[in-house]
This record gives structure tokens, C-alpha cells and sequence, in this order.
């Protein structure tokens, strides 16, 4: 019975964080939501932990086994797509870098101004 | 095909030391040409506008790929139909511009190599390392792509239309993707590529980016990215609006 309680702490505490992160315009709403669905989830698993137990036996594991494998996999997953977001912004990221500098050279030579000179 | 639909591109990262006299001499042997200022903290694009050169200034630093891209893009803007790439430290000289663009012009090639290796080149000293992983990458161009390149990594290149219409939408950014893998790329898409020596000088100035503990980064890259295809894709030849 600890263990469930101490994993429901953890579970608020996730939560909390994740909102006070937010709440300081840290966090988009989209990455909020995701991390307190999260917390929601841990707090939930560890109010069924005795209904994990028979499944966890019969992989012959135990339940904080079956939690610990679950909460792994989950991390796992969410750097994974973590790595995907961070490539695409990448991607986005040079498309922008080089249509600045097409677009900064062509409004020097439209505007027929000396562009090492400081812009005002 | 006359001087004029023909764009040098000098990515340049740092290059404040040796870029202008690169772009004096490209001006003085008739060629237009575009200096890409990856981002440098030094006075490179300021010195390289003061040397006569246009000059497209990245404004983070994107690395080689993403500054040639610039510059195909750049270059396709502007209606030219074949680009030069070369390296702002000096090492490629102008006057080996005219062999690779004659190549381009007598073999209708996509893409021309200029390569330190093949017969005729001037003596190009490499390590045994590095001759290594140079041959293992031409083994997989020749292996996946059919097309017998030895200098696979040389940034000395002529790239002509449709392959520069196609780079400039997709170029990869990362570490030799913009040498060996669009070379592999450019054979699997059935393009015309062909490989001639050129003469290198010296380094004038700056600091050469392939370092000896790369050697392994080079080969998993490039044995990871081919297996897996992972390179970058563009259009095969095939597919190409027949003009």
C-alpha cells in the first residue's frame, strides 16, 4: 500500500509541476495537456495496482515490474517523438534561415542601400 | 552553353581570411559568383562584398548543405542553369572551373565531380585512413548507385539542370550529405555524373573541417544512411518535364 501511495504522490506532483511550468508560459497548451494526462495515468495505475498483480504474475513478473517495464516503454516513446517534433522544427527552422537570406539580399538590391552600412 | 548561365556558389563559414581573394579571382576569370555567409561571427560577408561578390548572409549557421542549398536556390531565382560549387579557403582555383564546365558541356553531365584522385590529378596527399574510408565510400556509390566515383567526398562540383532544380527543393544538411550522399542520390536518380582530376592548392587560410577521428563517424553514416535509405529524395531523371 505504500508503494501505490508514494506513485500517487508522484503522480500529483508531476502534475503540479507540469501546470506551474505552464502557468509561467513555459509550456504550450499542447505539451500541458499531454503531461497531465500523464500524471493523470500514474496516479490512475497506481490506484489498480492490485489488478495488475495476477496479469504481472502471469508473466511471471512482478506489479512494480509491470510498472516499471510501462513506465520505461512510455518515456521512451515520448523522446521518440520528442526527436521527431525536434526534427521537423529543424527542417522548418533552415527553410526560414535561407529564405531570409534570399529575401534580406533582394530587399538590399531593391532598395539599392549598402547592407554593411546599420539598419535603422 | 555561354558564360553567363553559369553561378559560382562559395559557402563560407569563418572564410574572412581567404574569401576575398576567392571571389578577385572568380570576378577576374569572368565568373558570376555568390558567397553564402553561413553564419560567421567574423567579417567574411563584409569582405566578401567589399571583394565584388553578391553575397546571401545565413542568418544562424546552417552548415555546407544548408548554404549550398542557399545558393541553388538562389541560383535557379535567377535563371542560371548550372552552378559551381567551391570551398572560400582557396583550395580550388578558378582557373579549374573551365575543366569541369567544359566536362559539363562535352558529356551533358548532371553533376561533375572534380576529383583529387583519378589519373591526371595533381598528387593529393591522404592518410591510409582516409584512403580507406574513401574507398569504401566509392564502393557503395558504385555498388548502389552504378556509377564509378573515387573522390565521392570532393566539394569541387558542377551541378546542372534538372539536377540543380532538384537540389535546390531538397539538399541534405548533415556531415556528408552534401558530398557523398547527393552523389549517391544523383546516381540512383539516373542522373549523368562524371568524374575529372583537378588540381588543388593549399589551404590558404582557415581550418579544414574533416578531422582524423570523423574517419569512423564517416563510415557508419554513410553504410547506415544507404542501407536504410534514408538519404534525401528528389526526382530521378525519369520523371523529369521533358523540355
Amino acid at each position: 500500500m505504500k508503494q501505490e501511495l508514494l506513485i500517487i504522490v508522484a503522480g500529483i506532483a508531476l502534475g503540479a509541476l507540469v501546470l506551474a511550468i505552464a502557468r509561467r508560459r513555459l509550456l504550450t497548451v499542447r505539451y500541458t495537456v499531454g503531461w497531465v494526462l500523464l500524471a493523470g495515468v500514474v496516479i490512475v495505475v497506481a490506484l489498480l495496482t492490485p489488478l495488475i498483480e495476477p496479469i504481472a504474475n502471469w508473466f511471471g513478473m512482478t506489479a512494480t515490474g509491470v510498472l516499471l517495464f510501462m513506465a520505461t516503454g512510455t518515456l521512451l516513446l515520448i523522446c521518440i517523438q520528442l526527436s521527431i517534433t525536434a526534427s521537423g522544427l529543424t527542417a522548418q527552422q533552415r527553410d526560414l534561415t535561407e529564405a531570409i537570406a534570399l529575401l534580406r539580399e533582394r530587399v538590399d538590391e531593391l532598395e539599392g542601400r549598402d547592407p554593411d552600412a546599420p539598419r535603422t | 552553353m555561354s558564360g553567363r548561365d553559369t553561378l559560382v556558389v562559395v559557402p563560407a563559414y569563418n572564410e574572412a581570411g581567404a574569401v576575398g581573394d576567392v571571389v578577385r579571382d572568380l570576378l577576374a576569370e569572368g565568373f558570376d559568383c555568390v558567397v553564402i555567409d553561413d553564419g560567421s561571427a567574423d567579417s567574411t560577408a563584409r569582405i566578401a562584398r567589399a571583394a565584388g561578390a553578391k553575397v546571401l548572409q545565413l542568418p544562424i549557421n546552417l552548415g555546407v548543405g544548408g548554404a549550398l542549398r542557399c545558393g541553388f536556390r538562389f541560383a535557379v531565382d535567377r535563371g542560371y542553369r548550372r552552378v559551381v560549387q567551391c570551398d572560400a579557403d582557396g583550395q580550388h582555383p578558378p582557373s579549374e572551373i573551365r575543366r569541369l564546365l567544359a566536362v559539363q558541356d562535352s558529356e551533358h553531365a548532371h553533376l561533375v565531380i572534380g576529383s583529387r584522385f583519378v589519373e591526371g590529378a595533381h598528387e593529393y596527399e591522404v592518410g591510409r585512413a582516409r584512403r580507406f574510408i574513401m574507398r569504401v565510400l566509392s564502393g557503395i556509390v558504385r555498388r548502389s548507385g552504378g556509377v564509378r566515383i573515387h573522390d565521392t567526398t570532393s566539394g569541387f562540383r558542377c551541378i546542372a539542370e534538372p539536377l540543380l532544380g532538384e537540389f535546390a527543393t531538397s539538399y541534405p544538411v548533415h556531415f556528408l550529405g552534401d558530398t557523398f550522399e547527393a552523389a549517391l542520390v544523383a546516381a540512383r536518380g539516373g542522373y549523368r555524373i562524371v568524374e575529372t582530376p583537378i588540381h588543388i592548392r593549399e589551404r590558404q587560410a582557415g581550418e579544414a573541417s574533416a578531422k582524423p577521428i570523423a574517419a569512423v563517424r564517416f563510415i557508419l553514416r554513410a553504410v547506415i544512411a544507404t542501407t536504410a535509405g534514408l538519404d534525401f529524395r528528389i526526382r530521378p531523371l525519369s520523371e523529369q518535364p521533358q523540355p
